[in-house]
């Protein structure tokens, strides 16, 4: 009930905004007729969610959406580095921002966008802040698909049950952990499944030590091997052999999510998966669960750091509907499509003039514009593919316990060393 | 004689019951009740919708459009192949050609190339030849990787049919068509059956070369969308995707107890 | 029943030949046209399967001599990826792997396989059993990997039930270590694939002619020797395409491994399919993934001449 509600809400005043831009846009769409433009992601469900953002296209532009949807990541990628070479494929589709868009930025896969964004920004349809992890050179390439942050997911209600409240710093944190563990439930979720998820607690801990160090190790300044570093991977070993993660087969999504955070473990994840709590899991944001940035370890840090996610929604350079394609993307930023992403995603989205809905998004968005908190880029996109895919092989072995922090660093150390030459010798800089 | 039977009976009893706890564990809990779900699988009953729980899946998966391409994929695909692999297991076998070893080791070569190899070249031939997202495209696929060993299995099988067989044939005159359906064809049922069966159970169950060579909902088979039904971005309950993928193994459940009559001959088949 | 024996073995040697010969001059003026037919009986297959399998392995050859990576144009480079490959330190523990599954996928599936099928084929109410060992591998490929993946999780059903029977050190994380993980899968795996065994097996035993067997009964011969002296020589080719079948999969492993652990930890428990995956699909460079495809399946195609050579040495003409 309460979501069709809302769905109404955010509806009239998009309407409203609507009903002027189609007074407006009608003389020039008239002689358009509906064109379909095909769209690969490999976001597994969000078909539903596409679909409503084809409805809000069609009354923009006259332009509908074919979603494609892509079970497997990595087959996906391949495909559309076959699609980008031969032109068969998409006319959209979604991808990765920062070091993930060099290879098709530079190969040819996207179509360079910048007279959208350029249009977007002047219209104050999405921040200039957010354009440069979607710049390769002076040229953009993808709009951003919903910008999420990464907090700390934790029951509300069992930390009022277990006498617990946020943690402000450090050693709040680590009491908060060492009582949920006395409790006999695991503190904070930990995954090497896919070997990705072994990144999560390596970006944190190091942004929570000092975020100068994690921006400076991910863009080669420093080694893995700088004393810096390592001691941030002692301070990660000390809370593993304390068994405050789960296990390292431990999914953290969809209905296993729910699972976890109705046991009262708390959970550093995406806002992506908010509706994993709120649709799925039926829990009230804000009353049974809410979120929280992650406290510096470093108490001489003034400000406060949180890891942000944008995905990518790019137009394939080589697609027939090319001019139709930007017209989509330059649509997909306008506040209608917007606010109907904002409602069916439960995460935050890049138009600043759409009001956030969820409550647990709203008072962390709010928490993060008031105390200036630095926004910080993923490590999945801080780097060059082949480093951070064997880095989270190491960092997942890490984990396991199959390798000592001296060991985990000293081959991250040499693998950096050769990705970042083999990435140079490849594209100069 | 009588003891022996109950020795057997016993084996396979205790067999069954191992190899039967999985699927066990599978109905357990596809059937569970979704609203008191918390995503821990367990071998007691936790609530029994199974009306429920199917009425969801259906509706939460959309597995028709999936469903009908496969049958299309894995009768004709799976009948085709067979066929074919048969008749050119028949030409080997009974109609001595020249360079025999290097035809049958061009035939069954494709089952000695990994599978993946064939992905992205596929996907660029296809883009070139408008095969790309089409029906006929993954069916030539399909047909094309599952004869190696349906070639394979009648090869070797028909090798078993006693010369007598064949001579007697020869000497009557009869010429290789006739040869081929009144003589091999019968003797190979069980053989092209289980073929059929086997070839039929891999296409149904192929999810990489659909997800690659194709991208509508309509030419798409089954597993593409099967797949689709976890994830970390997906919140659909486990229950509801066991049960989806229950539906979408029924048809070859089916097909296999349809099909036990072609092995029911047991110890009683002559030549 | 040595009599029986001895006399199908008869129609076997080499004195039946003349008789073949003889009418094969008697048709050798119809040679040239029997020839075209032999031929056209096979084309259908052999364009299907040339369809799909020349331009990719013309392509695998070729990238396998380039410097190829994600969207850049491929370079030549000669055989530099394979010298790259042998130096590989990851070359020792797949290839170790591959040995471990290869020989794991001959003993378990295909040994109780055997084992199931011949007691099954005697007994009433062999189709059910039948049915029963075949459903695992009916299942799609999502419910089995849930289906495992929750027994052997750490806080899976095989933790639990050890927990609740006292055998508390025994609980592992079964698919997060090696070399318990590439275990895991194995059993995974006998489960999924015995079925198929089953089956083949079957479809050799029911060929074997009644009689034989009754004669070797009536001889008294008992179960042990009826199967070794009778069944076992007459399953030569249903036995040929099972080991043959069973060694071009398990070199090939990739699947089960790529789903349940990902080739962890730090790529212990991947195989050669895995590593060229990995080295492909994942990391794009595909020059490099595929030199290791090459490799592969020149492995493959090694290991199946060589087991099909052995098993059918004794066959003359055909």
């Amino acid at each position: 009930m309460k979501l069709a509600k809302k769905k109404v809400a955010v509806m009239t005043a998009a309407s409203l905004v609507l009903s002027s831009a189609v007074v407006v846009g009608a003389v020039s769409s008239a002689n358009a007729a509906t064109k379909v433009l095909n769209f690969y992601h490999d976001k597994n469900g969000w078909d539903t969610r596409f679909n409503e953002v084809s409805v809000g296209l069609k009354d923009g532009i006259g332009v509908t959406l074919k979603p494609s949807t892509y079970a497997d990541t990595t087959l996906y990628q391949n495909t559309l580095n076959q699609a980008a070479k031969t032109g068969k494929g998409p006319d959209l589709l979604t991808w990765w921002s920062g070091y993930r868009m060099v290879d098709g930025a530079k190969g040819g896969m996207f179509a360079d966008i910048s007279d959208v964004w350029k249009d977007a920004i002047a219209k104050g349809d999405v921040s200039k802040d957010l354009q440069k992890q979607f710049m390769v050179g002076t040229k953009t390439y993808a709009i951003p698909n919903g910008v999420s942050f990464w907090p700390m997911f934790y029951n509300k209600k069992k930390f009022a049950e277990w006498g617990l409240t946020v943690p402000k710093t450090w050693a709040e944190f680590e009491a908060v952990c060492a009582s949920i563990k006395a409790k006999g439930v695991s503190p904070l979720t930990a995954s090497v499944d896919g070997a990705w998820p072994a990144f999560i607690w390596f970006e944190q801990l190091l942004i929570s030590q000092d975020p100068q160090l994690y921006l400076d190790l991910t863009s080669n300044k420093i080694k893995y091997t700088d004393p810096k570093v390592v001691a941030v991977f002692d301070i990660w070993k000390k809370m593993i052999d304390k068994g405050w993660f789960t296990a390292g087969d431990t999914s953290f999504f969809g209905d296993e999510a729910v699972k976890l955070m109705n046991k009262g473990t708390m959970i550093p994840v995406g806002t992506w998966n908010n509706s994993a709590f709120s649709v799925t899991g039926g829990l009230v944001g804000g009353k049974d669960y809410d979120a929280f940035v992650i406290p510096n370890i470093n108490p001489a840090l003034t400000t406060q750091s949180i890891i942000v996610e944008a995905g990518a929604i790019g137009a394939l350079a080589k697609g027939k509907n090319l001019a139709t394609a930007k017209k989509a993307l330059r649509e997909w930023l306008k506040f209608p499509v917007q606010a109907i992403w904002a409602d069916a995603s439960g995460d935050g989205v890049p138009n600043p003039k759409v009001p956030v809905a969820d409550p647990v998004i709203k008072s962390l968005s709010k928490y993060v514009a008031t105390n200036k908190v630095n926004l910080i880029q993923r490590y999945w996109e801080s780097g060059p593919v082949p480093l951070i895919e064997g880095g989270c092989v190491i960092l997942s072995a890490f984990m396991l316990g199959t390798k000592t922090a001296k060991q985990a660093t000293d081959e991250l150390a040499a693998l950096s060393d050769k990705e970042w030459a083999a990435w140079t010798t490849k594209y100069g800089k | 004689m009588k003891k022996n039977s109950l020795f057997k009976h016993i084996v396979l009893v205790i067999l069954s019951l191992i190899w039967l706890s999985p699927i066990y564990l599978l109905i357990v809990n596809a059937f569970a009740d979704v609203s008191i779900w918390n995503a821990n699988f367990d071998w007691h009953l936790k609530g029994w919708e199974p009306v429920a729980n199917f009425k969801q899946a259906w509706k939460v998966a959309d597995l028709a459009p999936g469903l009908k391409s496969n049958l299309f994929y894995g009768i004709v695909g799976s009948g085709l192949s067979v066929f074919f692999a048969s008749l050119a297991a028949f030409s080997i076998v009974a109609l001595n050609p020249k360079n025999k070893s290097l035809w049958f080791w061009v035939i069954y070569g494709v089952n000695l190339v990994p599978y993946q190899m064939l992905l992205l070249p596929l996907f660029e031939s296809f883009a070139s030849t408008g095969l790309y997202d089409t029906r006929w495209g993954l069916l030539l696929v399909y047909v094309g990787i599952a004869i190696p060993f349906a070639f394979f299995l009648s090869r070797n099988h028909m090798l078993s049919i006693s010369r007598e067989v064949v001579e007697a044939s020869q000497l009557d005159g009869a010429n290789k068509i006739q040869t081929y359906f009144k003589i091999f064809l019968p003797l190979s049922w069980s053989a092209l059956g289980a073929a059929f069966l086997f070839q039929f159970t891999w296409i149904w169950n192929d999810l990489v070369f659909g997800m690659t060579l194709t991208t509508s909902a309509e030419v798409r088979p089954l597993m593409s969308t099967i797949a689709t039904l976890v994830g970390q971005y997906q919140n659909i309950k486990m229950p509801i995707v066991l049960c989806a993928t229950l539906i979408a193994s029924l048809p070859t459940a089916f097909l296999y107890i349809v099909g036990q009559r072609l092995f029911v001959a047991g110890l009683k088949a002559g030549s | 029943m040595s009599n029986i024996v001895k006399s199908s073995n008869r129609l076997r040697t080499k004195s039946s030949q003349p008789i073949w010969l003889k009418m094969k001059k008697d048709f050798s003026s119809k040679k040239r046209k029997e020839g075209i037919t032999s031929y056209l009986f096979f084309l259908p297959a052999i364009l299907a399967v040339l369809a799909v399998l020349l331009y990719p392995v013309g392509k695998t050859i070729y990238l396998s001599l380039t410097d190829s990576e994600g969207l850049l144009p491929p370079v030549f480079i000669g055989l530099r990826n394979y010298q790259n490959f042998v130096h590989d330190p990851v070359l020792k523990s797949t290839l170790i792997n591959v040995l471990i599954w290869t020989v794991a996928t001959l003993v378990l599936p295909v040994l109780i396989g055997l084992i199931i099928a011949n007691i099954v084929s005697g007994v009433t109410g062999s189709a059910v059993y039948r049915m029963i060992f075949l459903l695992p591998y009916v299942l799609s490929g999502v419910a089995v990997g849930a289906l495992w993946f929750n027994i052997f999780e750490t806080e899976g059903l095989l933790n639990n039930f050890l927990r609740l029977a006292g055998m508390e050190g025994f609980v592992n994380s079964w698919l997060l270590y090696y070399p318990q993980n590439t275990l895991s899968m194995i059993i995974a795996t006998t489960w999924a694939s015995t079925g198929l065994v089953v089956v083949l097996f079957t479809v050799g035993i029911q060929n074997i002619p009644l009689q034989t067997v009754e004669a070797a009964t009536i001889d008294g011969a008992n179960s042990w020797q009826l199967f070794w002296k009778i069944i076992w020589p007459q399953l030569k080719y249903i036995r040929a395409v099972v080991i043959g079948t069973a060694l071009a999969n398990s070199l090939r492993t990739f699947d089960i491994v790529w789903v349940m652990t990902g080739g962890g930890p730090s790529r212990t428990s991947e195989t050669l399919a895995v590593t060229m995956y990995r080295e492909s699909f994942l990391l794009n460079r595909y020059g490099y993934g595929s030199a290791i495809a090459v490799f592969l399946m020149l492995l493959v195609v090694s290991v199946s001449v060589l087991s099909l050579r052995g098993g059918l040495k004794k066959e003359a003409t055909l």
